[in-house]
């Protein structure tokens, strides 16, 4: 039974159905409308289905079929629905990231010192049980996306310079809280050190664990990012 | 506990009345014709659509609050993602995003509150279909505006979101349900008089096109919600297997060493200090993850909801991930049937009952209704 108040939730619907409220009973549609709500019916179900393989294919591994129907695929799926699902696959990072910065000011002799701006994220992850965007997705990953922006060759693709300014930006964002002067140039130092397999459990990656360090070109610094 | 009292014999009779002796020998005949029923009959699993909404609109209400204070670092025109190198990057992603229309900072701030807005409407169901269309452009909006830093949960509140806007999710537990009972009640204060009788003709028959294909694309956008997921875990469980750290059952170890990922550090420790729990979490992640699509259409998929649920609430508090554990948590509950979610009414109503009751008892001066 219908309440009158508010809250059918209150009433378990029982007798009637919650769907006989929204169905409520009609006389049967003309044949005309019948044929065209069937045809509305199989339109729905071809894109869904349609949708599904096209998904599926794009998730999938490289296979004979994706790679004969790439076009209709990338067509169907990019960019709305594009998707990657290598969540801690097919094998956790296994080495840690340090990102140093130093600076130049123009008529110096000497950079300054090197500083550790990935440290004030992990600064900031410790003892919060909500760490934000800011400190989990932002510095590591836009150096990660700058490195992968080179092809397989090392030759820098189209979006390298894109990545490049990106990672520059951040970095100069978050070294110009700490610097006490003005600086016209930055450079980068990325320090990735292997972490140790488990004690007594299976050999460890023949590579040493020494740490390997990466130090990327003094860029400029300008207002306008040239 | 509360004792369930209400007569548990009485959805019996309607079941006996609604499949008469022999019904299980005919549900073989006329596959074809049960599937269009099944699609075009009703909306099903209002329930867990109504849970999506709320849960997808909470959630980032959530994010948008939580990241209140970042929020010109990550999306702003100051951001070191400048809406120029936005810009630039769309041509080879094709994304598209609203924020990046304008450079101004009062924009910036509009399109913010307009978000936060959309997610407060689309969560508590008012105008759901509208406000839903809406929340998806703007989820697409700030996405595309930053797409460096999605993480997974991000990406699947996109796609759900997305899919959400089909459905017929305003039609449970949300403003507009509360609207539609009450003018139904004052319309027909005593029976439910069929409206068609009183408007017939062309505007009927409009009526039941509409709610014919509104009941066929949530049918529909349910179904791609619930095998989008499948494909997510089949995705991600199968390329775990190709790695030599999930075979070797050490993958969690790493995992737990990650410097980003470690707000507790000595917890961290103190499990990676166990191999044995260490093996053993790797090889229970990959099953479970293995086992979902499978389960989905039986009664074991309760079994590994219960293992998926605390690996995520696992990640939440151990990794620092408490936005994306919530979202896989979510969207996980899109595989409860509505009498699950009927139950959990039912249990959450009786116990506000009993303490209402307590609470009267106690304090008889009070007047309570």
């Amino acid at each position: 039974m219908l309440q009158r108040y508010g809250d059918l939730d209150e009433v378990e619907p029982r007798v009637v159905d919650d769907a006989a409220l929204e169905h409520p009973v009609t006389p049967a549609p003309p044949k005309a409308l019948r044929v065209a709500l069937g045809g509305v019916a199989a339109l729905c179900v071809a894109v869904t289905v349609t949708h599904l393989v096209m998904v599926f294919l794009q998730v999938a591994p490289a296979n004979p079929i994706s790679e004969r129907f790439a076009r209709p695929i990338r067509a169907w799926i990019h960019p709305w629905f594009e998707q990657s699902w290598y969540l801690f696959a097919p094998n956790p990072q296994s080495n840690k990231v340090q990102i140093l910065a130093r600076t130049m000011t123009s008529g110096a002799k000497q950079p300054s010192g090197w500083f550790d701006i990935s440290a004030v994220d992990r600064a900031d992850v410790r003892h919060n049980p909500f760490p934000s965007h800011t400190t989990q997705n932002v510095l590591q990953s836009s150096w990660e996306i700058y490195q992968e922006s080179y092809g397989e060759d090392g030759k820098p693709t189209a979006s390298t310079p894109v990545q490049e300014k990106y990672l520059r930006n951040i970095a100069v964002q978050r070294i110009t809280a700490h610097s006490p002067h003005p600086f016209q140039q930055i450079q980068l130092e990325i320090v990735t050190t292997l972490i140790a397999p488990p004690a007594g459990g299976p050999a460890a990656p023949a590579d040493s664990t020494a740490p390997e360090t990466t130090t990327l070109p003094w860029w400029n610094v300008t207002p306008n990012g040239s | 506990m509360a004792v369930d009292q209400t007569p548990r014999a009485l959805p019996a009779p309607r079941r006996a009345e609604l499949r008469p002796a022999g019904t299980t020998t005919r549900r073989w005949k006329d596959p074809l014709g049960r599937a269009y029923r099944f699609l075009t009959e009703r909306p099903r699993s209002l329930y867990a659509a109504a849970f999506l909404r709320i849960g997808f609109g909470l959630l980032y209400l959530t994010l948008l609050v939580r990241e209140f204070p970042n929020r010109q670092q990550l999306w702003g025109p100051e951001s070191p993602w400048t809406p120029d190198l936005a810009r630039q990057s769309f041509a080879q992603s094709g994304w598209f995003s609203l924020l990046t229309l304008s450079d101004s900072q009062q924009y910036f701030e509009a399109c913010y509150f307009v978000a936060l807005l959309a997610a407060l409407l689309f969560m508590l169901g008012w105008h759901t279909r509208a406000a839903s269309i809406l929340f998806a452009i703007m989820v697409a909006s700030i996405r595309g505006r930053n797409l460096s830093i999605v993480d997974g949960g991000d990406n699947l509140t996109f796609l759900v979101v997305v899919y959400l806007t089909f459905t017929a999710c305003g039609r449970r537990w949300s403003l507009d349900s509360r609207r539609a009972r009450r003018r139904a009640a004052i319309r027909f204060p005593d029976a439910i008089q069929p409206t068609s009788e009183r408007a017939p003709g062309l505007r009927a028959n409009a009526g039941v096109a509409r709610e014919f294909t509104a009941t066929v694309l949530h049918n529909c956008a349910m179904l791609v919600i619930m095998a989008q997921l499948c494909m997510i875990y089949g995705a991600t469980s199968l390329y775990k297997v190709q790695g030599e750290m999930w075979d070797d059952g050490t993958a969690i170890h790493y995992v737990l060493n990650l410097d980003g990922f470690q707000p507790w550090p000595a917890l961290s420790h103190l499990i990676d200090s166990h191999q044995l729990v260490v093996t053993v979490l790797t090889y229970l992640t990959v099953l479970v993850q293995v086992a979902l699509p499978f389960s989905v259409f039986s009664n074991l998929k309760y079994v590994v909801l219960a293992f998926l649920i605390p690996m995520h609430l696992g990640i939440a508090v151990v990794m620092g991930l408490p936005l994306f554990s919530a979202v896989m948590i979510v969207a996980d509950a899109a595989f409860l049937p509505d009498r699950f979610y009927r139950a959990a009414a039912r249990l959450g109503r009786r116990a506000r009952h009993a303490r209402r009751w307590r609470w009267a008892r106690a304090a008889p001066a009070l007047d309570t209704p």
